[in-house]
């Protein structure tokens, strides 16, 4: 199943251990290559010289199995905040340092052929010569390697300022794409929405998204452990108002297994295939007071419905409190397959309700 | 100048093959090897962390080819240490250091042939000694001849040779970095002879 790993609101876990292993070793280069070449000759120079092979020649390893891996499981679609220029830069500064990830070491390979040195890999692999032996093919490659390590450099810098502007400028969380420790800790970061526009902080604890529905009686309830996305919203300037949260609903659990297991099953979620569900707002206007309501489309199971969110915003001192309750109907989504199409069983109306706490210092 | 005859260099060695041609009457062949047509490259051979390839750029020898009577054939080599070269100028000062072949004290290393032994169509197998930094120790190397050309016009070639061997460092007391970069060294000598 291709991709089945990919998420909308981030990087595969493969793709986030490939690239930040390479952040890791790539650092070290950098040092390593920028402190060994005036070094005086002796032990410690020689070593860096062989960790700086040893490691350059892991970073084109990592490399080619990210290539492959990206061929397999292409990257999440950027998110709606990134602008038009950013989306048509982006493909080719990544594009470039793939490339240059894979170059550098290679140039440093031929180098070292050129050179007349062989490079037993970390002591055990030793590596087939390149070229023959050749000062001034060497010479050349000596300038090769330097001037695409500080081309390397320079779009490493550009990357990071990157990432400074969409996360600290604008706080549109893009960063959390790539977020290593979503790996350990998913539920605890994913789960952070940005309030963008006014300086809030979503209170992740005591926010949630929650569903209910009823079933033979009683009452089954349960909430989405991890979602994540973007909330702008100033009540003084509706017109900019825009949800956009994105739902893992593999996450989505009453607390009991075997409830959790039928309601991702392909009969009701089918989470294996749809993963995701996502709302995002086309109008958020006032209904007086402090009630407002957001239009747009919520879509499950990949099916999309125009549906219509109302909420109540409260402020007390530097919080903010917003809730809402929005019943759909499961079957308008083609959640509840064959036996369970019928709503003898589990009602067709099910309540999902929003509490979002956000506050601000 | 006899002594000095008798050493030989590095490869040139077994230039002489004799016996490539057993019918013809002896005459030992006098002939000329060295740098102006040929290469010596050395490596050293056992480090686990990286292998490293140098030159001699200044060397020459003389061989006695006798085809009558192979194991009188001999070769001598001398090197001019001074002219090592590494493609990295830092390794190729610290080459010359005292550490390693200070060339200050021992501008020349020399090795002189003591016997030749054929041991094919075209190979044979040289023993003889080098003398570097002073000291003296056994060498033997291998080697291959091909394009023989007895008939050789003077200042043409006569032959082409590659001889390979290898020595320990540590043995003539260069022992810097042994357990790290390691002791043997692999050498090979590529040359046209000479008349």
């Amino acid at each position: 199943m291709p991709g089945a790993e990919g998420r909308a609101d981030g990087y595969a876990g493969v793709a986030k251990l490939l690239h930040w292993l390479t952040a890791l070793l790539v650092l070290g280069l950098i040092g390593v290559g920028l402190w060994m070449v005036d070094l005086p000759i002796g032990l410690p120079k020689l070593y860096a010289f062989a960790w700086h092979k040893w490691i350059g020649l892991t970073v084109l390893v990592l490399t080619v199995l990210r290539l492959a891996w990206r061929a397999y499981s292409p990257p999440p679609p950027l998110p709606p905040t990134v602008t038009a220029w950013e989306r048509a830069v982006a493909p080719w500064s990544h594009g470039l340092l793939l490339v240059l990830l894979v170059a550098l070491p290679i140039s440093g390979w031929l180098m070292s052929s050129a050179g007349g040195v062989k490079v037993i890999w970390f002591g055990y692999l030793e590596l087939p010569d390149l070229l023959e032996r050749d000062t001034g093919l060497f010479e050349r490659l000596v300038t090769w390697h330097h001037w695409l390590a500080w081309t390397l450099m320079a779009v490493l810098a550009l990357h990071l300022l990157a990432v400074l502007r969409h996360d600290v400028l604008r706080r549109d969380g893009i960063f959390r794409r790539m977020w290593p420790l979503a790996l350990l800790l998913a539920i605890v970061v994913a789960n952070r929405p940005v309030l963008a526009q006014s300086g809030w902080t979503i209170d992740h604890v005591r926010s949630r998204i929650a569903f209910s529905v009823e079933q033979v009686g009683k009452v089954a309830s349960g909430r989405i452990g991890t979602w994540t996305g973007t909330i702008v919203f100033d009540p003084n300037d509706l017109a900019a108002a825009r949800f956009d949260i994105r739902m893992d609903m593999r996450t989505a659990s009453t607390g009991a297994k075997d409830v959790d297991d039928m309601m991702r099953s392909a009969s009701f979620l089918d989470t294996a295939n749809q993963p995701e569900a996502h709302f995002v707002s086309t109008a958020v206007a006032s209904r007086g007071g402090d009630t407002y309501e957001a239009r747009g489309k919520l879509t499950i199971r990949g099916v999309a419905r125009d549906v219509v969110l109302p909420f109540t915003l409260r402020l007390q001192g530097n919080q903010a409190t917003a809730r809402g309750t929005l019943p759909i109907k499961r079957l308008d989504y083609g959640v509840g397959r064959n036996e369970w199409a019928s709503t003898n069983y589990v009602a067709d109306v099910v309540n999902i309700e929003v509490a979002v706490v956000a506050s601000r210092p | 100048m006899s002594e000095l005859r008798r050493r030989v260099l590095l490869g040139a060695a077994a230039c002489l093959l004799p016996s490539l041609r057993p019918g013809r009457a002896s005459a030992a062949e006098q002939l000329h090897i060295g740098a102006a047509r040929g290469t010596i490259d050395f490596s050293i051979g056992d480090s686990r962390i990286f292998r490293t390839t140098g030159s001699f750029k200044d060397w020459q020898g003389t061989l006695r080819v006798d085809d009558s009577d192979v194991p009188r054939s001999t070769v001598a080599v001398k090197v001019n240490t001074n002219s090592i070269e590494m493609l990295d100028p830092q390794q190729t000062s610290m080459l010359k250091d005292p550490d390693f072949f200070d060339v200050a004290k021992f501008p020349e290393l020399t090795y002189a042939s003591r016997t030749v032994t054929r041991t094919g169509e075209s190979t044979l197998k040289v023993e003889g000694e080098v003398t570097l930094r002073g000291i003296t120790r056994p060498m033997a190397l291998d080697v291959t001849v091909t394009d023989r050309k007895p008939g050789a016009a003077a200042g043409a070639r006569y032959a082409r040779f590659r001889a390979s061997g290898t020595l320990k460092r540590s043995e003539f007391g260069m022992v810097k970095y042994v357990d790290v970069v390691g002791d043997m060294v692999d050498i090979t000598i590529r040359t046209d002879a000479w008349r």
